[in-house]
């Protein structure tokens, strides 16, 4: 059951995740995965890496993100960091919309 | 397993992808590794086994596209195992085989077709036959016959004779009571007297040549099912162990 249920849960996120992505993203902001894992898991969506990195990399692919590595100053090693791109910006509001009307559709199902 | 080979296998399973793309993934992956100081266990937390993450990565890439596009390593791989089989196969062949047929001469004739040095020695009771190749004949002469590729030289005790690491023709009398055979190949050419032969990881070929013999077998993993035995004046028993004895073919 465990079991099963995690599958699902796995499935389920990865819609959201990309969602969230972009809007974590929309205003232009630059990030790179550690610390778009701290922001999800301090608004209570507890991700690990192993969802999240190959979400970015399929978000790439599809060019809803664009990625560069910013190699910092002094210490530290290059990290890649994630902007939305235009077709991302683009999308964002369809999904937002699907979203919303997933949303209403589960309120609406329970309410029968 | 360290987190370095933990990515090196990751690469490994992403070579569908471009090796820029590839690289990519692989160095944002090791920079966090290295960032978070994580040991093998964490990595196992935080990202899963290799192959699910791979599976991750590589989920928009159909399944039929993955086995087609075969890493270059490995097709490298393919192309030498096969190159080195076109090459090994032929010379393992032309190595191994009869450089002729052995049962179309006999003991007189032999020595006519093998134009070497034939050398005597008195008479024996049994042959010790270790990792080497030894084709006999059989003979009434009173003395044993041989020659041995590179000229080598038998050595010969009482009532046995050694042959090691060579490749001989022999002619033997028929005093000759017992052979036994090590690590070796082994052909007899029309048996005509009562023999045992003891056979260890090794091989035997016989060329009745009309002349049937009764066998008799002690076999431990090995396989004779080759030879028949019928009534005979000659009987030749046969204890073999991981060993092989067959009808002689050319």
């Amino acid at each position: 059951m465990k079991q099963e249920y995690k599958k699902w849960l796995s499935q389920f996120r990865k819609g959201y995740i990309e969602l969230y992505t972009l809007l974590v993203l929309r205003d232009g902001k630059s990030l790179h995965g550690s610390a778009l894992l701290s922001l999800f898991g301090s608004n209570d969506l507890i991700i690990n890496e192993g969802t999240l990195y190959p979400l970015l990399n399929r978000m790439e692919q599809n060019e809803w993100l664009d990625s560069s590595w910013n190699i910092p100053v002094g210490k530290g090693h290059p990290k890649r960091e994630y902007t939305i791109s235009e077709k991302g910006k683009e999308i964002l509001p369809l999904l937002e919309e699907a979203y919303t009307l997933h949303t209403n559709s589960i309120e609406k199902i329970k309410d029968l | 397993m360290s987190t370095e080979k933990y990515l090196k296998q990751l690469e490994k399973h992403l070579a569908f992808l471009e090796k820029n793309k590839r690289q990519d993934i692989i160095k944002e992956l090791q920079t966090c590794i290295e960032d978070e100081n994580l040991s093998y266990d964490d990595v196992l937390v935080k990202f899963g086994d290799v192959k699910s993450l791979a599976d991750s990565y590589l989920e928009d890439i159909p399944i039929e596209e993955r086995k087609i596009k075969i890493p270059w390593y490995k097709r490298m791989r393919t192309y030498v195992f096969l190159f080195l089989l076109v090459i090994i196969v032929p010379l393992i062949y032309t190595k191994t085989k009869d450089p002729f047929d052995y049962s179309l001469f006999n003991n007189k004739t032999i020595k006519t077709k093998i134009n070497q040095n034939w050398h005597s020695l008195k008479l024996s009771d049994s042959l010790n036959i270790t990792q080497a190749k030894v084709t006999i004949y059989f003979s009434k002469n009173s003395n044993i016959e041989y020659t041995c590729k590179k000229d080598k030289k038998l050595v010969s005790d009482s009532n046995n004779i050694s042959i090691m690491q060579k490749d001989c023709i022999i002619i033997v009398s028929d005093t000759l009571k017992s052979i036994k055979g090590n690590q070796s190949s082994i052909v007899i050419i029309k048996p005509k007297q009562n023999l045992f032969i003891d056979l260890q990881q090794a091989s035997l070929k016989i060329a009745e040549k009309g002349s049937f013999n009764k066998y008799t077998f002690d076999n431990t993993k090995s396989n004779a099912d080759d030879l028949i035995s019928r009534e005979s004046n000659y009987i030749i028993s046969l204890k073999l162990y991981q060993a092989e004895a067959l009808y002689y073919k050319y």
